[in-house]
């Protein structure tokens, strides 16, 4: 029980601390991107603000999902009409806000673990939170999918229901199948038409490379134009068999 | 022995294709769009092995 909280916990503070070092307040956001989540109708965006804060609000109709990351601390909110939870935490402390109760967590107060599940187990945002997330269709290889599928283990309060775990074990059985193949494509864009674009822009540098050796060249350097032309020759080549590979079938 | 040959003029096409291809792109800036450059591609890969059909393996008279 304990374990699942403090895993899901250490997960968090690790991004945390990895995120970019800035200060919170008065942080214009700009959304990076947004989109509605077809099963539940959940309205997502991602923003990051001025000094490094990265938001991911969840917006429902009857529910306010945020996630915060800044200066190496995250803080969660869910908002509901009849309730408000807040989990925060940094390098030292775990605070869980709910319910009129607020507990801290600290290397000293190790034992205020217990107290600060039961605020999360007993909140019906965090509930309703963790069922909105758990319907939500993000396919294992969104980017936001583990965030996402942490946040729903802590808002679960430790006790991850069926779902979750079967959620996660997917998503860390896909994480497996992508390292195994080696290859992750990261961009959408990279498609057919970007593979054209890539290529043409190499060959017209191998081209103008070729044109510099050859005017470049002085009337000793017998063997230079073979070389100026060995060189385009395995630029060129190479270029064009990149394309066959970046337009062909391959998973 | 005719499906080696028609390989080995395959691969020599799309070696010339890749090699000319360059220049064309750049004394073409309209080649540059993707459509008229693979255009221009796929008939310039058709002409090479037309050409290279035409004169390797030399036929017997």
């Amino acid at each position: 029980m304990k374990r699942h909280l403090l895993t899901s916990v250490s997960l968090m503070v690790l991004t945390a601390l990895t995120a970019t070092d800035a200060r919170a307040g008065g942080d214009r956001e700009r959304v990076l991107q947004r989109g509605t989540d077809a099963a539940t109708g959940a309205e997502v965006t991602v923003a990051r603000g001025d000094s490094g804060l990265i938001a991911i609000n969840v917006q429902a109709p009857d529910l306010r999902l945020r996630k915060e990351l800044v200066a190496g601390r995250m803080v969660t909110s869910v908002r509901t009409p009849g309730d408000e939870l807040t989990i925060e935490f940094d390098r030292r402390t775990f605070t869980v806000t709910g319910g009129g109760r607020r507990v801290e967590v600290t290397p000293d107060h190790p034992d205020r673990i217990e107290a600060a599940r039961s605020i999360i187990a007993n909140s019906t945002a965090a509930a309703r939170g963790a069922t909105l997330l758990g319907r939500m269709s993000f396919g294992p290889e969104a980017p936001m999918r583990v965030m996402l599928l942490s946040t729903r283990v802590l808002l679960q309060a430790g006790e991850p229901d069926e779902t979750t775990k079967a959620d996660a074990a997917r998503w860390v059985q896909s994480a497996r199948t992508r390292v195994r193949a080696g290859i992750t494509r990261v961009s959408i864009d990279d498609g057919p038409g970007d593979c054209w674009a890539k290529y043409a822009a190499e060959a017209i540098a191998a081209y103008m490379e070729y044109e510099d050796c050859m005017a470049n060249l002085h009337w000793w350097e017998v063997l230079g134009p073979a070389a100026c032309a060995v060189v385009y020759d395995m630029r060129a080549i190479g270029a064009f068999s990149w394309w066959i590979g970046c337009v062909s079938f391959n998973s | 022995m005719r499906l080696v040959i028609v390989v080995v003029q395959l691969v020599i096409s799309a070696v010339v294709t890749a090699t000319v291809m360059p220049a064309l792109l750049v004394t073409l800036p309209a080649a540059r769009d993707r459509r008229v450059g693979l255009g221009l591609m796929a008939g310039l890969m058709a002409v090479s092995f037309a050409l290279i059909s035409l004169f390797w393996p030399r036929r017997k008279t």
